[in-house]
């Protein structure tokens, strides 16, 4: 029983989704679909706990169809998979509960595709073969664009539109890498690809890595490969932005990881990743600070933190990838939290403005949850942020121009939120003081909200624990793992972490001073069509490879 | 040298070409059409042995055809009939909603 847990995680959604299918053909109530979606969701905090138990003393690979290694499809649950599983699980547990007050026309349609966008998440984080990974990798794809579509925003069907087209080119890309893989080596599966990668001629492996890179680097919108990632998190139904910012986004860098650890050898990998990562995080960071919108904020911080990541993958250390896992887990649940109470502020007022909010102290809970998640996206010391930004910017300490870029991103970070907090809460404080109403959001889109913030606080509490039991051992499923001493709060990390909030505050201040320059830039900006933007993904591709050497340099 | 590997890859960078220099939503995924056969044709490619049989289990033939790649292209095939399906079915609703193809007008 136990040793077909891993298909479990796979049938049980797909199961679900056809009943809700089903149900909707037959009847107009939709209580049964979402008792059905519910019980769905849960049940695989079962199939993980029974999994974690049993973690240590086995490892889960599942044939499927009982077809040997290398020939059959196997699956296999390692602790990355499991660490990312979790998450999975919660984010979409959560999401759930606040769909059910927060999705209203078609939740029959909704909870069908939302089913199975958990199938593809379960499946991509679970499959060691890699073209079973190009299907769930379409899957959430293609599950997404339409879970885009039910939001009531006007901009979604371009939204959608530019995500489809960036992500089909994306897989296109992926099965591009694939093939010229299995031409070479002649297997799919992922432990025998890595076996196999150090006899092929370098200038192939660095084709391989272009290609697959491209695809990864679209999915997880590393700059200039993000164009698609703000349209399509700001318009989406918030439950679903939360789910794509929280944990689609990191399929990418899952991806990223496991492509890593192929162990393509070209000359200055490390440092293009790390350049690249560090030009995401400011890039992110300009781009949050110029916005009105308060989901199109959230959205351009998430670019800014996959950046922190991509920078710990290509430090190469173990410390910084320790830093990178690390700082996955924390932003799928700061940044779901932030969408969240973008929602919940969205849903009161009615706006996306944040000048128009002027919300005060109408919703206290929200805005006390909306406090947490800012301080744990800002990165101050006993919010689950700190440590993972620390572990990164120790990685990349040698360089200094690298951790000056991530400082600067950091100070953006503080900037676009303190400016939210500014407009929709602080602003108003005076005036709605008199009224003293109380008008909060319903019960099922509160739960969620607090059960992110005590993530939040959780995971940046005791930090050494989740190191050792979780982070550790998932990093060292990667190769080139050596075991290292972490540095803790020390008072001079504190004093920067300060100094950082205080630059946010000043760069805020210019923001609100200059905002006419700034809106008309802005206006520029966003002329850019989908067609400039993938020339431009095009030509860096091409210097990414010049970069590599796959073209003569001199 | 003409083989099917090579026109494919050409035929991806054709449709790679169209995406980017059409603004028309149709067009563009046409060009994405492109693409994604040039990607089928690569790989069935792969698998091509000249002279070979067909991977069909018989008594007495030894010299086949790869199978694998051939397997794997029906499933992208189903994927991209998903893909170009979902697109059109979006191009619908821009029409219908905004009047116009062209992208860059869509608000």
């Amino acid at each position: 029983m136990i040793a077909h847990l891993p298909i479990f995680l796979l049938i049980t959604p797909v199961l679900a989704a056809l009943l809700v299918s089903m149900i909707t053909m037959l009847s107009k109530k939709e209580v049964l679909q979402k008792i059905i979606t519910g019980v769905a969701v849960l049940l695989p905090f079962l199939y993980l706990f029974i999994i974690f138990q049993n973690l240590s003393t086995e490892t889960f690979i599942y044939t499927v169809g009982g077809w040997e290694e290398p020939f059959g499809i196997t699956l296999i649950i390692d602790e990355l998979s499991f660490i990312l599983l979790t998450i999975t699980a919660t984010l979409v547990l959560l999401s759930y509960l606040y769909s059910l007050s927060s999705v209203k026309n078609d939740t029959g349609k909704f909870y069908f595709f939302f089913l199975l966008l958990t199938m593809g998440l379960n499946g991509i984080f679970i499959s060691a073969d890699i073209f079973n990974i190009y299907i769930f990798f379409d899957i959430i794809c293609i599950c997404s664009y339409i879970l885009i579509t039910f939001s009531d925003n006007r901009f979604k069907f371009k939204a959608s539109f530019n995500y489809l087209i960036l992500g089909t080119l994306a897989s296109l890309l992926l099965l591009l890498g694939i093939g010229i893989i299995y031409a070479e080596t002649g297997v799919l599966n992922l432990e025998y690809i890595a076996k196999e990668i150090p006899t092929i001629s370098s200038q192939t492996q660095i084709s391989i890595f272009l290609l697959l890179f491209a695809a990864v680097a679209i999915k997880s919108a590393i700059i200039p490969f993000h164009t698609w990632l703000v349209a399509a998190h700001s318009t989406a139904p918030t439950p679903i932005s939360a789910l794509l910012s929280g944990i689609i986004v990191k399929t990418g860098i899952y991806l990223f990881l496991r492509f890593n650890s192929f162990g393509f050898t070209a000359p200055r990998l490390g440092e293009i990743i790390i350049l690249l990562g560090a030009i995401t995080a400011v890039g992110g960071a300009v781009g949050a600070v110029m916005q009105w919108d308060i989901k199109r904020i959230t959205a351009y911080s998430t670019i800014s933190q996959i950046g922190f990541i991509v920078v710990g993958i290509g430090s190469l250390s173990t410390i910084g990838l320790a830093g990178s896992l690390y700082h996955m887990i924390n932003h799928a649940f700061f940044k779901a939290l932030l969408f969240l109470c973008a929602g919940a502020i969205i849903y009161k007022t009615g706006t996306r403005d944040i000048r128009e909010q002027r919300i005060g102290w109408n919703m206290p809970i929200t805005l006390f949850m909306y406090i947490i998640g800012i301080l744990a996206v800002s990165g101050i010391t006993p919010f689950s942020g700190s440590v993972s930004k620390t572990l990164i910017e120790t990685a990349v300490a040698d360089n200094p121009f690298i951790a000056l870029l991530l400082i600067l991103a950091s100070i953006g970070t503080v900037a676009c939120f303190a400016k939210i907090l500014y407009f929709s809460f602080i602003r108003h404080l005076n005036k709605e003081q008199k009224k003293k109403t109380y008008d909060d959001v319903p019960l099922p889109m509160l739960l969620p909200m607090v059960f992110l913030g005590c993530f939040c606080l959780f995971l940046g509490i005791y930090p050494e624990a989740w190191l050792d039991r979780f982070i550790l051992p998932a990093a060292s499923v990667l190769p080139a793992y050596i075991p290292f001493q972490i540095p803790f709060i020390e008072p001079f990390a504190l004093l920067k972490e300060w100094g950082i909030v205080a630059g946010g505050l000043v760069l805020l201040f210019c923001i609100i001073r200059f905002s006419p320059k700034i809106d008309i830039i802005q206006e520029k900006l966003s002329k850019i069509t989908m067609n400039q933007s993938i020339l431009a993904m095009v030509l860096v591709l091409i210097l990414i490879s010049i970069a590599l050497g796959v073209l003569p340099a001199s | 040298m003409i083989n099917g590997i090579n026109i494919g890859i050409i035929l991806f960078l054709v449709g790679l070409y169209g995406i980017i220099t059409n603004k028309n939503l149709i067009r563009i995924i046409m060009s994405l059409g492109i693409a994604s056969n040039g990607v089928l044709l690569f790989f069935i490619s792969l698998g091509y042995v000249k002279g070979g049989l067909p991977p069909i289990i018989t008594t007495d033939a030894t010299f086949f055809v790869d199978p694998v790649p051939q397997a794997l292209m029906l499933t992208m095939i189903v994927i991209n009939l998903c893909d170009t399906a979902l697109a059109l079915a979006i191009t619908v609703w821009i029409y219908k909603k905004f009047g116009t193809l062209n992208i860059e007008e869509i608000p």
